[in-house]
């Protein structure tokens, strides 16, 4: 019993052990990385992928997986850019509709929630696994986005909107502050709630779930808007601080917060894991991206070793799982 | 006992009150609606017309420059003894990249009559002129004359070279191919990219500004 409480106890703190011990290691190998700059830096640069983490950890939490958040992430900017800056025309009632920055942001949220209700619809009603509703997604949302900005750049969105991205509030950059919202939030929802209980619950197993009269697939749809509106929020994000919607925007962020999420010691079946074990598998990614460029390492190099760090964590969860 | 649901309902009825409220207070504050044709007059006097602008300098500031440009033969000459110190009297460039944009006339005589572009027999030097693919920046930062830091949106910046490569493809272009033939002697005046890593003096491209042929 007391080796079995050890375990568990070391299971629970180790991101936090491993993070420490890679930031131990940078700044003993680089000169720059114990600056306050480059704090900043990585915590401005890890804001999008926490967002989209959180939600990617609502969905695997019950079971599921999301792979769309990246093509949704790009869509929402680049609906939220075009409304901003071109509004909408509509020739046949001589109307010209104009968006403010809050309408713009609002338009983006509420595409984001539609397409991972779509998601969640899918997953729910017509019983698509997971992996191919969210993959079918993704393909469709990238569609869009081509569709919406015409394979161009929309630039030139204002010093307004611009500041959400690059801004500072209290010494703190906006998008920090922004994430540290949508995280509290989650931890909130997912430890202080019945919804979030039901989370957990239907994660855990999803029959008894069912037998004890939680609604399965209203949880479920919500789950996956939820993870489309934080999709939406990275998006508003990359968006504010580049000043510019890219077309191929989040190409290969939803591997980042499936490692985010793994990292931080959520199970991949689900019903296991916290909001705070993805928020530290965010800022492992980060500072080891910020590290590995800080060596100079070759890009290439720096995917393998991402990868190498996804497996291990799985290694070690599932290690977790069977000493449990 | 009675009381418990007319409060549930006063509950109910606040909560979409101010749900009510909220909502209209973010629609309010999210949008605003205007007639379209007033929306597309007012648009009209703050767009940037990039075509206006050509209008614009065509006769006076960037005929100007075309005329005083480098002879390309000389310029060949040139890159033979040093590619460093010809690069920087003669080229123009938008950032601090390899790339280099030269303003060159010349005199050939044409050599063969392609699809795509003419070629010119320029002293010993083989020229090409391009007469199909008139794309990118080489007319407009060849000039010397726009400077990106004068615009705000990089697509305005950006549609100054479409709209000079469209005046070229529409105004130069179709007279000289309908009378360009082998043997004719050509006067050209126009723009070449060059790379300073990796340069390539074999057959230079031009893209044309003016063309006239002599014979």
């Amino acid at each position: 019993m007391i080796s079995l409480k050890k375990n568990f106890n070391i299971a629970q703190f180790q991101s936090l052990i491993a993070l420490f011990v890679l930031c131990l290691a940078l700044a003993l190998l680089t000169d720059n990385f114990m600056t306050t700059d480059n704090f900043w830096n990585v915590m401005r640069q890890i804001s999008v992928n926490v967002c989209i983490s959180v939600g990617m950890t609502l969905v695997v939490l019950t079971a599921g997986i999301d792979l769309s958040v990246g093509s949704i992430l790009a869509f929402c900017g680049a609906v939220t850019a075009g409304l901003l800056k071109n509004g909408l025309s509509i020739p046949s009632l001589n109307l010209f509709i104009g968006f403010t920055v809050l309408g713009a942001i609002v338009a983006g949220f509420l595409i984001g929630g539609g397409l991972g209700f779509v998601n969640g619809y899918a997953v729910t009603k017509f019983k698509v696994p997971p992996f191919v509703a969210t993959l079918a997604m993704l393909t469709m949302a990238r569609g869009f986005t081509m569709l919406w900005t015409k394979g161009h750049p929309i630039t030139g969105l204002g010093d307004s909107f611009g500041f959400l991205g690059t801004g500072w509030f209290l010494g703190i950059p906006m998008p920090v502050w922004i994430s540290g919202i949508v995280v509290i939030t989650a931890v909130i929802l997912t430890s202080k709630t019945r919804f979030g209980r039901y989370i957990y619950a239907i994660g855990g197993n999803e029959n008894a779930s069912r037998l004890s009269g939680i609604p399965i697939n209203k949880v479920k749809i919500w789950v996956y808007s939820i993870a489309g509106l934080l999709a939406a929020v990275g998006g508003v994000l990359v968006t504010a601080r580049l000043d510019s919607a890219q077309p191929n925007a989040g190409i290969s962020y939803e591997l980042d917060a499936i490692a985010a999420v793994v990292i931080g010691g959520t199970s991949l079946s689900g019903g296991r894991g916290t909001i705070w074990g993805t928020v530290l598998g965010a800022i492992i990614i980060g500072v080891l991206n910020n590290g590995l460029i800080l060596m100079n390492v070759s890009p290439f190099w720096q995917q393998v070793i991402k990868g190498m760090v996804i497996l291990l964590a799985v290694i070690i969860d599932k290690s977790n799982q069977k000493s449990e | 006992m009675s009381t418990k649901p007319t409060e549930a309902m006063n509950n109910k009825a606040i909560k979409y009150g101010i749900g009510v409220v909220a909502l209209a207070l973010v629609g309010y504050n999210s949008i605003y609606i205007q007639p379209l044709d007033q929306k597309l007059a007012e648009n009209q006097q703050t767009v940037f017309n990039a075509k206006a602008y050509v209008d614009g300098i065509w006769n006076q500031d960037l005929s100007k420059a075309y005329q005083d440009c480098t002879d390309i033969s000389q310029l060949i000459d040139s890159f033979n003894q040093d590619v460093n110190s010809t690069f920087e009297k003669n080229s123009h460039a938008l950032g601090i990249g390899n790339i280099g944009y030269f303003r060159v006339k010349g005199e050939g005589i044409v050599s063969a009559v392609n699809e795509n572009n003419v070629l010119l027999q320029v002293g010993s030097s083989i020229i090409e002129i391009e007469t199909e693919f008139i794309f990118g920046n080489a007319l407009r930062d060849a000039s010397g004359l726009v400077k990106i830091n004068d615009y705000e949106d990089t697509a305005d910046f950006n549609s100054i070279s479409e709209a000079l490569n469209d005046r070229i493809r529409q105004e130069v272009i179709p007279s000289f191919r309908s009378k360009v033939k082998e043997g004719d002697s050509v006067k050209f005046e126009g723009a070449i990219e060059l790379n300073k890593v990796h340069l390539n003096l074999d057959q230079l491209e031009v893209i044309p500004f003016t063309l006239q042929i002599s014979s």
